[in-house]
């Protein structure tokens, strides 16, 4: 018996996200290795320097809100289901918040395309962070909106099966992989509404002729509300996965279950009233409130170290189970081959190192140093492109044979994979980070000007090109050996052979009984959500509005 | 009705074959405008309201016989952004002018018009991209300002009739507006193979320009170096001679044309196809001093033609977009409703035995067996200093990384806040 004899419908619910999930990296990987060769300088004859935003858009797309939002809904499908023991109430409601997100991302993707193939009749060249006053067809905010109100049908579900559960075990602790999936979807609703009031109230209308214009600082401060938690929303599934499953992979158990609660409340509660961090350069946004935020900001590493602790223990307590000995010589008995977990341990890796470009970033006056340059893609190449990107790849290779009722096929490609990908990552991303550190600007399709010469300390800007598109190419060709292996054991037969994995997960070694009941409250936490939210966003978006709705930052000069 | 920024749309090239046809067909039996220029009552000097209007030199440019002409908002005269181009327009009833922001906050307030005139201008202040179009039907003189501009002398007027027949001439009859680009006064001084004709290449689907053909006192030009085309042209620039490129001096807002930007030698060919109405000027930059220089007038954004046939408008964009997003849910929504009455009708008849899946059951899958640890190590036993010792690690080198990203890069290099 494995998940998909238990749950077949809901197994067939996480297939199909997880079947768009990966056809949106792999298209978006492929438009990555195009934008790597364009800005380089390598090749500029496939495409047009115009293209170029086109191309990045659907890029950024596909990879940051498709693929992510798509594997995450599909993971804590299973990951509820398979912690409470119960199936949805009714799988015709779950599909059809999928068929919702699934219109939007084809509505939304055929809009960018519009932009580069003539005969469609839109274009949305605006980027994944679609603020005004770039401007799309309407079609593609209307494409996002759909995609998002998919994603809170899928809130509804957890929600309901974890009331459900509740009404039958009154006084037991919430599983925690509910607990993780239910705190990460209250987190998305509190986000999204600001995306919502963005592209519903403005920027739908606005792209239709309805309103003629829009205030810039406005719809982008609603973006940033949603923008910054947005990370939070595609890291916190990675945590999940840290935290639950991969201690099992390591052959261990989770140190301490209290302190995974503690975390996904913190991040909860925390995450949303920090975007102004993004703003640093916005003009009509007060250095105070930048200030506050940057505080704020800060805060935010806490539940991160609290985790890296936390799971490094897990693992070191697997590495002893299998016989580890000494003060780091235990690494070596950790199972390195098995790809499920050097991919996300190689992902944790990537997050430690990414942690230093936060703190930069984070800074309100040293990002000035790298603000909206190439460092900003290096870094979060490292964090969404990495951390989350090659953690869910590794968990693929655990959980598809239990979805599917197939074993893994092609083991030997999946176990260089996860290693293509990091050393493909580490070069793309470090020369990413330095010629950002050098000036180059992000989002430009030829970033080169007569009067500027990039002056980097060490290596020459050739030198680094030459690593950012041979850095490409490794993560290109790591994602063909992932989409090879999925492919393979999808076409295998259902039941033919013994799976290689089980999903026996075994409990935590401090267990919930040991943390305060408070901690699976949920109400409470969102209300503390929403007062933190009011301090941070109320006065600066009372500012914003008090010229009018749609009016823009200042009055017309000279009067 | 407004919209905003210019979109791709597979009318266009529908149209674009369909007025050259027009183009072809209609006698161009265009009468050229030559009526006196109007002194318009003192309106651009200073007695009138608000400052003289210096981007006004006494011409109105004549736009007779055209379906359509644009006219910038917010560009370059009267000390900035701050001027209508071209100022004085002269117009054939009927016509569709479309005002294109080309920078930000103008407005459109009308001083005068025609007794009967519809035109109400554009109240609001508006940015750039914003466009606003209307289709002057009654004669006279049109005279209009931008509030927040106005004192620095952004004024224009537009004059319906006074020439030509109401759109019996196609656009071929359009004359290109070079403004000072081939004279003295522009960079490059002027250019000695121009002789003041634009030639006419309306309504043909290719042209050919020679790149470093001879004039210019060597082979220093363009020739011809004055064209006139259709939207959907597509031009060949072939190099003649060696050590020539194009810059782009001036195109059209939203014109995608980049030009050559390097050097290129006899044998190279460059070709482009045209879309965006206006006018694009260039030049070499080796031999700009000789007067290396050319210019493209593309006329009539419904191509050249159209005249007598009166070409097709365009529907708003605003329907076009709306029946684009109509579309799918026209078909998604029935489908979705019949889908459950049908499901629930199933469900009713058969008592929900469909639903529960195929009759024959899957083979049940086999789990690898659940492995047991080396030697179990429970919560007492376990103490985690290997993670200490990472972590530890972990907080030298960060704290170290992030000193020298502090210090050296950033307090090393200014521009920064600390002097
Ligand atoms: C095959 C692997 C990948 C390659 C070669 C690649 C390459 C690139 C390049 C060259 C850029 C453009 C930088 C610029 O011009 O500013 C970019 C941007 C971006 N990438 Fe990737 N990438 C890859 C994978 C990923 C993954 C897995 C994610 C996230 C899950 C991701 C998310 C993004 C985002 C959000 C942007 C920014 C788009 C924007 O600026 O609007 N990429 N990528
Ligand atoms: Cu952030």
């Amino acid at each position: 018996m494995t998940y998909i004899d238990d749950f077949p419908g809901e197994a067939r619910v996480v297939r199909a996200a997880f079947a768009i999930a990966f056809a949106s990296i792999g298209l978006g990987g492929a438009l990555g290795v195009l934008q790597a060769l364009f800005r380089t300088g390598y090749s500029r004859s496939l495409f047009s320097a115009v293209d170029y935003y086109s191309i990045l858009t659907a890029h950024g797309v596909l990879m940051a809100l498709v693929f992510t939002t798509f594997f995450i809904v599909g993971l804590f499908t299973w990951g509820v289901t398979r912690s409470l023991d119960t199936g949805f109430r009714d799988l015709r409601f779950t599909w059809g918040w999928l068929g919702l997100m699934t219109l939007g991302t084809v509505l939304a993707f055929v809009s960018v395309l519009g932009g580069i193939v003539g005969w469609i009749p839109t274009h949305a060249a605006v980027l994944y962070t679609f603020y005004a006053p770039l401007e799309a067809s309407p079609t593609f905010y209307l494409g996002l909106a759909l995609l998002i109100v998919g994603s809170w049908g899928a809130g509804v579900d957890y929600v309901l099966a974890l009331r459900e559960w509740r009404a039958d075990n009154p006084d037991e602790r919430i599983p925690l992989q509910t607990f993780m999936a239910v705190a990460t979807m209250l987190l998305w609703f509190v986000c999204t509404l600001g995306v919502a009031v963005e592209v519903v109230v403005f920027l739908l209308p606005w792209s239709l002729g309805l309103i003629p214009r829009v205030d810039p600082l406005l719809t982008r401060t609603l973006f940033w509300y949603f923008g910054h938690a947005v990370v939070y929303f595609w890291l916190l599934p990675a945590y999940f996965v840290w935290y639950t499953i991969f201690p099992k992979l390591s052959g261990g158990r989770l140190f301490s279950d209290p302190l995974a609660r503690v975390v996904f409340v913190l991040f909860l509660v925390l995450s949303t009233p920090v975007g102004v961090h993004h703003q640093y350069g916005d003009p009509g946004l007060s250095q105070g409130l930048k200030f506050v935020q940057m505080t704020s900001t800060y805060f935010i590493l806490l539940p991160s170290l609290l985790t890296a602790f936390t799971v490094v223990a897990s693992m070191e307590h697997g590495a002893r189970q299998r016989g580890g000995k000494g003060l780091v010589k235990w690494l070596r008995a950790l199972p390195w081959e098995k790809p499920s977990f050097s991919g996300i341990a190689l992902a944790g890796l990537a997050f430690a190192a990414s942690g230093f470009g936060g703190m930069v970033n984070a800074g309100l006056n040293v990002n000035a140093l790298v603000h909206n340059t190439m460092w900003v893609p290096g870094h979060f190449h490292l964090t969404v492109g990495t951390a989350v990107a090659l953690t869910f790849m590794a968990i693929t290779y655990w959980l598809l044979p239990q979805l599917s009722g197939k074993r893994l096929r092609l083991r030997t490609l999946a176990a260089v994979q996860p290693y293509l990908w990091f050393v493909g990552m580490v070069f793309m991303s470090n020369a990413m980070h330095r010629v950002g550190l050098a000036g180059v600007p992000r989002r430009t399709s030829e970033p080169q000007y007569e009067q500027v010469i990039f002056n980097t300390p060490i290596a020459t800007i050739g030198e680094l090109h030459l690593q950012t598109v041979g850095g490409a190419f490794l993560l290109f060709a790591s994602l063909l050996c992932f989409l090879a292996v999925v492919v393979s054991t999808w076409l295998g037969d259902r039941g033919a052979e013994p799976l290689a994995v089980n999903g026996h997960i075994p409990e935590a070694l401090s267990g919930p009984e040991h943390g305060p009941s408070i901690l699976d409250n949920f109400r409470v936490w969102v209300v503390l959500t929403f007062l933190l939210l009011l301090i941070a966003y109320g006065p600066p978006l009372a500012a914003m509005v008090q010229n009018g709705l749609f009016a823009p930052g200042s009055a017309p000069i000279p009067a | 009705m407004s919209t905003v920024s210019d979109r791709r749309y597979s009318r266009r090239r529908f149209l674009r074959d369909t007025t050259a046809v027009a183009a072809a067909l209609s006698a161009s039996t265009g009468v050229s405008a030559a009526a006196s220029s109007p002194s318009y009552d003192g309106w651009f000097t200073g007695d009138a309201r608000g400052a003289e209007t210096k981007n006004y030199d006494g011409t109105t440019v004549d736009k007779t016989g055209q379906d359509s002409v644009t006219i910038e908002v917010g560009a370059q005269g009267n000390g900035g952004s701050y001027a209508y181009a071209p100022p004085a327009v002269r117009i054939s009833p009927g016509t569709e002018v479309t005002f294109e922001w080309v920078s930000n906050t103008h407005d459109i307030q009308i001083e005068s018009a025609p007794s009967g005139a519809s035109w109400e201008g554009v109240d609001s202040i508006e940015n750039e991209g914003y466009t606003h179009s209307h289709t002057f039907e009654t004669a006279g003189v049109y005279k209009y300002y931008c509030t927040p501009h106005l004192s620095l002398g952004m004024k224009g007027a537009i004059v319906v009739g006074g020439s030509g027949g109401g759109g019996s001439s196609g656009g071929r009859n359009a004359s290109a507006d070079w403004g000072d680009w081939f004279t003295d006064s522009a960079r490059g001084g002027a250019v000695g193979n121009y002789d003041g004709t634009t030639v006419d290449k309306t309504g043909q689907d290719s042209v050919t320009v020679e790149v470093g053909a001879q004039g210019n006192g060597g082979s220093y030009a363009y020739a011809p170096p004055a064209l006139k085309i259709s939207p959907g042209t597509e031009v060949t620039f072939e190099w003649v001679s060696n050590t020539h490129d194009i810059q782009i001096e001036s195109a059209p807002s939203g014109a995608s044309w980049e030009g050559v930007d390097s050097i290129k030698n006899e044998g190279y060919t460059h070709s482009h196809t045209f879309e965006t109405s206006g006018t694009y000027t260039y030049y070499c930059t080796p031999h700009l001093s000789m007067g290396m220089k050319g210019g493209i007038f593309v006329t009539g954004n419904s191509g050249g033609g159209g005249g007598g046939g009166g070409g097709g408008v365009i529907p708003d964009l605003n329907w076009w977009n709306i029946a684009w997003i109509a579309g799918p849910s026209a078909v998604a929504i029935p489908s979705i409703v019949a889908y459950l009455l049908w499901d629930y009708h199933r469900a009713g008849a058969f008592d929900g035995v469909l639903d529960r899946g195929p009759s024959e059951a899957p083979p049940e899958t086999t789990e690898a067996p659940p492995a047991s640890p080396e030697r179990e190590l429970d919560h007492d036993e376990y103490d985690p200093w290997g993670t200490a010792t990472l972590l530890g690690v972990y907080f030298v080198i960060i704290s170290v990384a992030w000193a020298l990203m502090y210090f050296v890069e950033f307090l090393g290099n200014g521009p920064h806040i600390f002097g």
